[in-house]
């Protein structure tokens, strides 16, 4: 098991490490240098900025130089914000993405993995046809296109809930979360199904009936554990998806979100900022990823014990 | 229980001499189809897969041939004429803030749709399946190194690469291809290379090793027709995903550039006047959503129907 | 002897989209106390869903039409479904095929085998712990505690069958149905199950049936033999009688389908031609004849009763060859014998 999660930790590193790199590569290959493209900049803080990040240097040392802010955590300042580093956003913006991120995660588990499960035990009824059905608009319908739809028919027409902002009252969450999880919850019961169906036709399945265990004991013992892991192994896109969807959510409702902040950062070309958030989300994602690993690990005996899956 | 019956009046020839049918002896149960034949045949059986390939066909041709006859272009601006409603002075559908024609521009944004779709995922296809070809074909060392690479990018958050490089290279529709394209090609490289790897073991490549066909001819003759069920799919089930991320890039401000127009940059443009003008959102947030749809209830179907171990 | 269990004109069916398929078309056998009845044919004769009809765990479209499964004097298809789990595993007990998916590859060995003790005996986990151990020692399996511990994929094919044998022995059924339980195992391996489920059987008087399409293991183990075809039993008798003095021509074919040692080369190996009827639209008459070397105007049309013979009232078959009226044919057809 601790070999499994090294060998996990350095594959995420490397990851990281070739993240970082793109991102390095990407500044310089910006026509003219990030800094070049507004003609209004004072001289002194134009040469203050490249002193920072170092351009007036050979390509090596900024590079090195690059790798050791980033590790000491230094994701820079703000090119557009004067006075703020990315660690300023973050530290101010992530906590509302990650509430509605962790928010959404549950919503979608919580129903997704029943109505799965419900659906592969009545395989080909109507609850199952009617929640697949369900299901394969929720995968084709981008989270993006259902917040509009929503806010139309429940803010702007219905006044039910209101059409925008965060943190005020409860109500305000609602829409994007819901927007959110719709995809992940149409996904995991999707999966959840089509394990559960693979589970039950498996030959422990017919030993744990044949011992005389009540439908109750066979699912929750035998099908569950089984059943539950592709699920696990999806959680790391999902979390990504999730993250990525969170981008076009809180521009949509006006949600002060690290989300948005990005796509600021990708409109006003505040290069600092969009590579420290890159790299800062990257770092996240591959954590999660690296998590997920590890309690796919501890469900799954095989890797339990020897460290390989198979 | 069991008893003797007393049977009696049998015709004289009752207990005549007739042998085995012929037919039986060597019965194939299920005529001989080829894999195509049974299939297609599987397809047009699944009633949803079949509607979602003609709304398919329909919606190539309204995007492709349809804007030449709306009577506008996608470009044309009247600002004595924004934001009309749908039905208003000849525009079915409206038009948008700059008085272009929202049918016209409907149209035309998804031929930049479903371009964006078909290329990328043929792209990314194209790489994929040449690497994992490769990779399974070479085996031992040569692959698990490719593999290793795969696996390591695989870490990485694509969509973040995809928004660095749309950023560094400038947001225009082959660049979308590319980047798309290059991005999304690790999938197919897996799916192709285990595909690969277990034909490999199987005997029809053998025979084909024993009568001394070259690598090359292996990989063309026997191999890619073995995985193209599995390929097809992907390509299927990668155009919505190609759609998706393209109109995910335009609400972030990176897809395609005005004048041009796709559904992603449409529904982006019409959300901030969601209050006045709904349409402006609701009619390429349609399109997408039927799309997808389509895309992914054929790909389904064609999941089902190319997957031989469903074969009965 | 007495009989434990008695299957009295079984008839399951499955509904699938191109209509009813007749897997089991009304089969009726007893199993006698201590008794080890073997059940052979092919691959789709219906021996696994007779057994599956037994045990009342048929899968969807599949249902039991009618019939009666009397064990000890209760009809088991009239069991609620309550009821009906406090019988399997406990008076009825199975032993699958495949040890590498018969065991659920998340759970210990031990948990799997302490979980049917827990359901169906009043005992504390330290008594099914104990429990647990005692069946691992009853199946010889070396260093029982350790074994508790482990999962299936650290075991050997070998040794996870043996699991698979602790697991059904362990709440002491009267009844142990064994499907195809040395098919997936090594040749050396397949015996020593074999002997091991003979011993077991003896020193517990645990009935068997025992579901193969191996005649070899049947030798080893059986008491008597019912050879099924299409959902139907064609033969049945003692093991002695079936191997001495087959009667139906679908036994002479498996038989010879047997590879045999005591057989000089003259009689090679003859595989029966073609394959099981499609049960969706079986042949009328008897339902062998599309196969049949021996084949006779009546059977296509007339379904054959069961005919005893002379010798003895035990041994029985479903073929018109037995009629008195019938042609007399030796077993060996003079177009296989080269």
């Amino acid at each position: 098991m601790a070999r499994y999660i090294l060998q996990r930790f350095f594959s995420a590193l490397i990851a990281l490490w070739v993240l970082i790199t793109i991102t390095f590569i990407m500044m310089h290959a910006v026509p003219g240098g990030p800094f070049a493209t507004e003609k209004a900049v004072p001289e002194a803080i134009l040469r203050n900025l490249e002193q920072k990040y170092g351009l007036d240097q050979p390509l090596p040392k900024q590079y090195i130089r690059y790798l050791g802010n980033v590790i000491r955590l230094d994701l820079g300042p703000s090119y557009k914000f004067k006075g703020q580093t990315v660690n300023d956003f973050i530290r101010r913006e992530f906590p509302v993405s990650a509430e509605i991120g962790i928010l959404s995660i549950i919503l979608s588990l919580l129903v997704g993995i029943p109505a799965g499960v419900i659906s592969a035990f009545r395989q080909n009824k109507w609850q199952d046809n009617a929640a697949m059905f369900v299901a394969i608009i929720g995968v084709s319908v981008p989270s993006f296109i259902v917040a509009p739809l929503l806010m139309y028919v429940l803010a702007l027409k219905l006044h039910w809930l209101p059409a925008a902002m965060w943190g005020m009252t409860w109500k305000q969450a609602v829409m994007p979360v819901i927007s959110l999880a719709l995809l992940p919850l149409a996904t995991f019961a999707r999966l959840m199904r089509s394990s559960t169906l693979d589970v039950i036709s498996q030959d422990y399945i017919k030993t744990a009936r044949s011992k005389g265990l009540s439908e109750l004991q066979v699912v929750w013992r035998h099908v569950m554990k089984n059943a539950i892991m592709p699920v696990v192994t999806y959680l790391g896109p999902l979390i990504a998806g999730i993250l990525t969807g969170t981008f076009v959510i809180e521009q949509i409702f006006a949600i002060p979100g690290l989300g948005r902040e990005y796509v600021w950062s990708v409109t006003n070309r505040d290069y600092t900022v969009l590579l420290g958030l890159t790299i800062f989300y990257g770092a996240f994602l591959l954590m999660m990823n690296l998590l997920v690993d590890i309690v796919y690990g501890f469900l799954d005996p095989r890797i339990q014990l020897t460290g390989h899956k198979e | 229980m069991m008893t003797e019956h007393n049977v009696t009046n049998f015709p004289s020839d009752a207990f005549q001499y007739v042998g085995p049918i012929p037919e039986a002896q060597n019965l194939i149960v299920r005529a001989p189809t080829t894999y195509w034949a049974d299939a297609w045949r599987r397809l047009k059986k699944n009633f949803l897969a079949m509607a979602s390939f003609y709304t398919i066909i329909v919606l190539l041709l309204l995007t492709f041939v349809g804007p030449f006859f709306t009577g506008h272009t996608y470009y044309s601006q009247n600002l004595d004429q924004t934001n009309l409603a749908p039905g208003q002075q000849g525009h079915l559908f409206g038009t948008d803030h700059l008085g272009r024609d929202e049918l016209t521009r409907l149209l035309y944004g998804g031929r930049t749709s479903l371009e964006v779709g078909i290329v990328a995922s043929v792209i990314s296809i194209g790489v994929g399946a040449l690497y994992g070809g490769i990779s399974g074909l070479a085996g031992g060392r040569v692959d698990n190194y490719m593999m290793r690479v795969v696996d390591i990018i695989y870490g990485i958050p694509l969509q973040l690469v995809v928004i660095l490089l749309m950023v560094v290279m400038g947001s225009s529709l082959w660049n979308i291809f590319i980047a798309l394209g290059l991005v999304y090609w690790l999938g197919m490289a897996r799916i192709v290379r285990g595909q690969v790897l277990s034909l490999k073991e199987q005997e029809f490549v053998l025979a084909a090793r024993m009568v001394g066909s070259s690598q090359w001819r292996l990989l063309l003759r026997h191999l890619i027709p073995n995985t193209m069920g599995p390929i097809i799919v992907t390509l299927t089930l990668g155009i919505p995903q190609a759609i998706f991320t393209e109109a995910w890039l335009s609400f972030i401000g990176l897809g395609v550039q005005a004048p041009a127009a796709s559904w992603g940059v449409m529904a982006s443009e019409g959300v901030g006047g969601m209050t006045s003008y709904p349409w402006q959102t609701l009619f390429p947030a349609l399109a997408i959503s039927i799309t997808m749809l389509a895309f992914n209830f054929l790909g389904d179907g064609l999941r089902d129907a190319l997957d031989p171990r469903l074969r009965r | 002897m007495e009989t434990l269990l008695s299957v009295k004109n079984l008839k399951t069916s499955f509904f699938t989209y191109a209509g009813e398929v007749k897997a089991v078309d009304g089969v009726s056998f007893d199993v006698g106390l201590g008794e080890a009845v073997a059940v052979v044919g092919e691959s789709g004769c219906g021996k696994s869903v007779t057994a599956m009809s037994i045990q009342r765990l048929i899968p969807e479209p599949g249902k039991i039409m009618s019939g009666e499964v009397i064990l000890a004097g209760r009809d088991l298809l009239k069991l609620r479904e309550k009821e009906m789990q406090k019988v399997r595993g406990k008076d009825i007990s199975m032993i699958f095929q495949d040890p590498m998916t018969s065991l659920n590859p998340v759970l210990t060995i031990g948990y799997q085998l302490m979980e049917s003790v827990v359901r169906h005996e009043n005992v504390d986990k330290a008594k099914a712990r104990q429990r647990a151990i005692e069946s691992l020692e009853m199946v010889r399996i070396p260093s029982p505690e350790k074994r508790l511990a482990q999962y299936p994929h650290q075991l050997s094919g070998g040794m996870r069958q043996r699991a698979m044998i602790a697991m059904a022995l362990s709440c002491r059924p009267k009844l142990i149905i064994a499907d195809e339980p040395t098919t997936s195992l090594d040749v050396t391996i397949q015996a020593q199950i074999i002997e091991l489920l003979k011993e077991l059987a003896r020193e517990t008087k645990t009935s068997i049936i025992l579901i193969t399409h191996n005649l070899g293991v049947v030798a080893g183990l059986a008491d008597r033999v019912i050879v099924m075809y299409a959902g139907k039993i064609v033969e049945y008798g003692p093991v002695k009688e079936i191997y001495a003095d087959p009667r139906h021509p679908y036994t002479w074919g498996l038989l010879k389908s047997v590879p045999r040692l005591d057989e000089s080369d003259k009689q090679r190996l003859v595989p029966i031609y073609g394959q099981p009827p499609d049960l969706l639209k079986p042949p009328t008459g008897c339902r062998f004849h599309p196969r049949c070397d021996y084949a006779m105007k009546i059977c296509q049309t007339e379904e054959p009763p069961y005919f005893t013979s002379d010798c003895c009232s035990t041994h029985l078959a479903s073929c018109w060859l037995q009629h008195p009226a019938a042609p007399k044919v030796s077993a060996i057809p003079k177009a296989v014998t080269a």
